[in-house]
């Protein structure tokens, strides 16, 4: 959906979120056993979700797994939707909790085995993304965070979402996705070390 | 520790005015915000390996039950065309319902239908609102257009209400504005659009 993005973005720039009238429109329909309407939702939100997911689970079948799970939950429980938060909120947050259930159960490595073989230059279907060196080690360094990292940069840097949006979704204090966040760029911006510059 | 958010634009306007104050006086982070609008760029750019097929993949889900029964959606696979052809036999029924009964009988003293008789003849207007209403959003909405609860909840949660058929064109006017009310639509001739 978005993952062709590249460009950079100030504060300025409007963001393409989905629109939140429509989603209430949709998930009142829903929450009425509206198929139709959950079609149309489940649309909006499978790229998405599928990105979000594959930062959490690696395996794509788990992905796909866990991504219906999720919209079977909102399927079923949309009546009990309130509005208190986004429904992107609302929708993002079932995704984490089942992911990260899925991944306990899976026993899910929190470390990228594949990273190893990716890094040695064999071809991959990322090939398409650049096969130069700074994505390289961009796609390495990801994948020795955490899940939950991984999970803060994503939102941050692909869902834009602001800090205490993903504190919602990831069910935790604003205070750890900052310090996530700050621990994760380490990380990345070390790893990339002079590379990151050629992109400035 | 901000700076991320800064990048994609959702600090609050205080927050946003804090950094870009201490941005214009501090190099060092000027240096910063350029590297990390470049890791978000390059991050954003990132492929992942769960890109869906195109055309979406839908998945294939069975009727909804009775809204009493847990619904399992996924339960049982019904292809998705059966699924949408039984949406649109029951969206043919509810038209039927809704232009249709003014000029029927009722069949079944067990059944009543919108427009029917009594309470519902009375009816001029449904209303459907928004899931998280409470009742008295629902009083007060009432009260902002005179109307008079005639009947409700129906099947799907909606409720039919009278108001004075000169002013319904108003009612239902100053009703779609509401932020509670999701669908409000006449619903007999009288002083219809």
């Amino acid at each position: 959906m978005g993952a062709e993005r590249t460009d950079s973005r100030g504060p300025s720039v409007a963001r393409e979120q989905p629109d939140a009238r429509s989603d209430l429109r949709l998930i009142a329909l829903v929450g009425e056993g509206d198929g139709e309407a959950f079609h149309e939702l489940y649309r909006k939100y499978q790229s998405r979700l599928a990105r979000f997911l594959s930062n959490l689970v690696r395996h794509p079948h788990l992905v796909e797994e866990v991504l219906d799970d999720t919209m079977m939950v909102v399927w079923e429980r949309g009546g009990s939707f309130k509005g208190e938060s986004k429904l992107s909120t609302w929708i993002f947050a079932i995704a984490y909790r089942k992911a990260m259930r899925a991944a306990l159960r899976h026993d899910e490595p929190v470390e990228d085995k594949e990273a190893e073989v990716r890094a040695s230059g064999e071809a991959s279907p990322e090939d398409e993304y650049g096969s130069s060196k700074v994505h390289g080690l961009l796609r390495e360094a990801m994948a020795e965070l955490s899940p939950e990292h991984r999970a803060v940069v994503d939102l941050t840097y692909f869902h834009e979402l602001g800090y205490r949006e993903i504190a919602e979704i990831l069910g935790c204090p604003v205070d750890t996705v900052k310090t996530r966040m700050f621990y994760a760029r380490r990380h990345l911006r070390r790893c990339l070390a002079g590379d990151l510059s050629d992109w400035i | 520790m901000l700076m991320p958010w800064h990048v994609n634009g959702t600090l609050d306007a205080a927050e946003a005015a804090l950094l870009e104050a201490h941005l214009t006086e501090c190099a060092e982070c000027r240096a910063d915000l350029e590297a990390e609008s470049a890791l978000r760029a390059m991050v954003a750019a990132m492929p992942h390996d769960a890109t869906p097929a195109e055309p979406a993949r839908l998945p294939r889900l069975r009727q909804p039950a009775p809204l009493a029964a847990p619904r399992r959606f996924f339960a049982r696979r019904v292809p998705l065309g059966w699924m949408l052809a039984g949406q649109a036999a029951a969206a043919a029924v509810v038209a039927f319902v809704l232009v249709v009964p003014q000029s029927q009988p009722a069949v079944d003293p067990a059944y009543r239908l919108l427009g029917s008789d009594e309470q519902a003849a009375a009816g001029n207007v449904i209303v459907l609102f928004a899931p998280d209403s409470a009742e008295h959003e629902l009083r007060e909405a009432l009260g902002q257009v005179g109307g008079r609860l005639t009947d409700g909840p129906t099947a799907s949660g909606a409720y039919v209400i009278r108001v004075n058929a000169a002013d319904r064109p108003a009612a239902l006017e100053r009703l779609r504005g509401m932020r509670q009310v999701v669908l409000a639509e006449p619903i007999d001739a009288d002083g219809g659009p």
